[in-house]
C-alpha cells in the first residue's frame, strides 16, 4: 500500500517503535535516525547493565551509522531502572554526544516505563494510554500490523509424527533435497505429507541442511561463509525468505520434537538476516530446547549475542522492510 | 573478550558441517558480549 503515516508528535513516533521492530521494547535503548521529514533505521539493544557509558554510546552509533543519509535522531530509552530519576543519564548523555559527532544530532530523547513516559530529564510522567490511544497507532493496526506475534507455537505441531530417518548425505541426494526445496519456495503450495516428512529428513543431515540453507537465498555468490554472513550478491528475495520461514513450520509438523531444531534454525537465521535478533533469538532457543545444545543454533546465537547485524540488514537497498501498511 | 566459542581443535566437533565452520571462525573477530541488536528500517512512507 502506498498510504503515507504521518506521525504528528512523540506519542505517534512511541506508537510506531513496536510496529516497527515487531515487539513492544523492554529494558532497551532505541535510536531512530531520521532524514528530511521521514525516519531511516530503527535500532535496539539492551539497556546497558554493565557496559560504559562512552564504549556503550560508540558501539550504538556505529551501528546508527549505516543509515548514510540520517540528519538526526530520536532516541528512547525503554526501563523499569530508577523510575523517579533519570535512569542510565550517562549513556544518554555519551549517545547524545555520540550521534552529534557523528552528524545525527538526537532531536528528542524519551523515557517509557511500565507507568509512563516522559520527555527524558524531566518530571512528566504522561500515561501510557496517550501511546496506545494515538493515531499512528490506530491507523497501524488497523492496517493489520501487529506486534509480539510468536509464530512458533509449538502447541500448535501436535505430538504424533513418527521420527523421520536422515539420508546418508550423498551428493545425489543433496541435490535432490535442494531442488525440492526450491520447487516448494517457488511454489504456492504446501507440501504433502510424505514431502513434508522428506524434506524434514533431509534437514536431518547437517551437511544437506546447510546446502538448503544456502538455497533459500537466491542472491548468493556460491560462498558459504559470505551467504551464512548474510552477504549478498543482491536484494534477497524476501518474499521468499518469508515463505521459507513458513515452509519450514510446515516441515515441522511432518516430524516429532528432538526433530525440529534444524528447522527452527533456520527460522532463527533468517530472522537475524531480516536484522530481528529478538526475534531470532526466540527460535534459536526453541532450536536448542528441541534438540540440547544444537550446534549451529547455539553458534548463531552467540554471533547475535556479540551484537553482530548481518550485512544484509545494514543497508537500507538490501535490507528487510516489515510490512505496517 | 569473550572465549566461550573459541574452540582449540581438540574440543571441535569431529565432523563440523560447513556453516557451523563459518559461524565459529567468524566468533574469532566477533565483538564484546552485548546482547542482541535488531535493525529495522522505515518504509519510505512515514513521514515525521
Amino acid at each position: 500500500m502506498n498510504e503515507k503515516l504521518n506521525l504528528t508528535g512523540p506519542a505517534d513516533l512511541l506508537a510506531t517503535v513496536p510496529h516497527l521492530l515487531g515487539s513492544k521494547p523492554t529494558e532497551s535503548f532505541v535510536v531512530l535516525t531520521a532524514r528530511a521529514g521521514a525516519l531511516g533505521a530503527t535500532l535496539r539493544v539492551d539497556a546497558p547493565e554493565h557496559a560504559e557509558p562512552v564504549p556503550y554510546a560508540q558501539t550504538l552509533t556505529s551501528h546508527a551509522a549505516n543509515d548514510e543519509e540520517a540528519t538526526a535522531s530520536y532516541v528512547i530509552v525503554y526501563t523499569d531502572e530508577d523510575p523517579e530519576g533519570y535512569p542510565y543519564a550517562a549513556h544518554v548523555a555519551a549517545l547524545v554526544n555520540e550521534l552529534a559527532a557523528a552528524r545525527m544530532p538526537v532531536r528528542n530523547v524519551w523515557l517509557v516505563t511500565s507507568t509512563h513516559w516522559a520527555e527524558f530529564g524531566t518530571d512528566e510522567h504522561n500515561p501510557l494510554d496517550e501511546i496506545t490511544d494515538s493515531q499512528a497507532n490506530a491507523a497501524l493496526t488497523y492496517m493489520g500490523s501487529a506486534t509480539d506475534v510468536d509464530v512458533y507455537n509449538p502447541a500448535l505441531l501436535g505430538t504424533w509424527a513418527l521420527r523421520v530417518e536422515a539420508p546418508e548425505g550423498t551428493e545425489a541426494q543433496t541435490e535432490a533435497a535442494c531442488a525440492a526445496w526450491a520447487v516448494l519456495l517457488d511454489g504456492t503450495a504446501t507440501p504433502d505429507g510424505q514431502s513434508a516428512r522428506d524434506l524434514a529428513a533431509a534437514f536431518q543431515n547437517k551437511f544437506i541442511r546447510d546446502f538448503m540453507f544456502r538455497e533459500t537465498i537466491t542472491t548468493h555468490n556460491g560462498s558459504f561463509a559470505d551467504v551464512m554472513l548474510g552477504k549478498f550478491t543482491g536484494r534477497p528475495d524476501w518474499d521468499r525468505i518469508d515463505r521459507a520461514e513458513a515452509m519450514a513450520f510446515e516441515l515441522m509438523k511432518a516430524v516429532p520434537t528432538g526433530q525440529r531444531a534444524p528447522m527452527l534454525t533456520l527460522m532463527g537465521w533468517l530472522e537475524w538476516l531480516k536484522g530481528n535478533a529478538t526475534g531470532a533469538t526466540r527460535y534459536l532457543k526453541h532450536a536448542a530446547n528441541d534438540v540440547p545444545g544444537f550446534r549451529l543454533a547455539v553458534l548463531i546465537q552467540e554471533l547475535i549475542n556479540r551484537g553482530s547485524i548481518a550485512e544484509v540488514a545494514r543497508n537500507v537497498e538490501t535490507a528487510y522492510k516489515r510490512r505496517m501498511i | 573478550m569473550s572465549t566461550e566459542n573459541t574452540r582449540t581443535d581438540d574440543e571441535r566437533p569431529a565432523d563440523p558441517s560447513i556453516a557451523e565452520d563459518v559461524i565459529e571462525l567468524s566468533l574469532l573477530t566477533a565483538g564484546e558480549t552485548t546482547g542482541p541488536v535488531d535493525t529495522e528500517w522505515a518504509q519510505e512512507h512515514h513521514n515525521f
